[in-house]
């Protein structure tokens, strides 16, 4: 995550890395998985647009 | 009082996700119930967003114990995984050699920690490379591990 996205969303990198790390864990993503993330945390699948969760769900 | 040693919190999962393979397919033929489990199409909600979602593929997921522990290993979870999947070894290697399935195994660790080492010996590797397409280590770095689980 750049450090615009994680600044818009009041995340540390830690945070942002860790959240990311259980998104993909809970929905079996695989490694070469790069989500658009939206400024209030909305994961958007890259090809489809599917919403795929909301960072803010997975912070420890 | 702080601790003089660092902390791991650890466990393993094994993921067989697929668009076509069914949870309960899975659990019929293993015998062994998921930790968690859930169909494509189900839905995804949020705590914190309006957007709702489905999922994309099922998933049938079985999580080992958590273990918190001064020792920097996941051998317990292997051993464990071992002996869970013990005579189900050609169910998972047909889901594995199945081009519609991918059996992941999810290594998760907590360390207070700036780092970790991990070793594992010939017969672990032989193993896990057995039931598995793929190995995904999540390494997560926290100031303080909580040790109630």
């Amino acid at each position: 995550m750049n450090k615009s996205t994680l600044k818009a969303l009041g995340l540390t990198k830690e945070q942002g890395k860790n959240a990311i790390e259980a998104l993909k864990k809970t929905e079996g993503l695989g490694n070469n998985f790069h989500g658009k993330i939206m400024g209030n945390g909305d994961v958007i699948h890259p090809h489809t647009g599917n919403w795929i969760g909301n960072l803010f769900d997975y912070l420890p | 009082m702080g601790r003089e040693n660092f902390i791991y919190k650890s466990y393993c999962e094994l993921i067989i996700t697929s668009e076509v393979l069914d949870p309960d397919e899975i659990t019929g033929e293993l015998g062994i119930r998921p930790t968690r489990s859930f169909r494509k199409g189900d839905k995804i909600i949020s705590k914190y967003s309006t957007r709702t979602g489905e999922k994309k593929n099922n998933l049938w997921a079985l999580k080992t114990k958590e273990n918190v522990s001064e020792k920097e290993s996941i051998n317990l979870h292997i051993k464990e995984l071992q002996s869970v999947l013990e005579n189900k070894d050609d169910a998972i290697i047909s889901y594995k050699e199945d081009i519609d399935v991918e059996v992941c195994i999810w290594i998760w660790i907590e360390t207070d920690n700036a780092g970790i080492g991990l070793d594992l010996n010939e017969e672990e590797q032989t193993f896990l490379s057995k039931i598995s397409n793929r190995i995904h280590l999540s390494v997560i770095c926290k100031k303080e591990i909580e040790d109630e689980i």
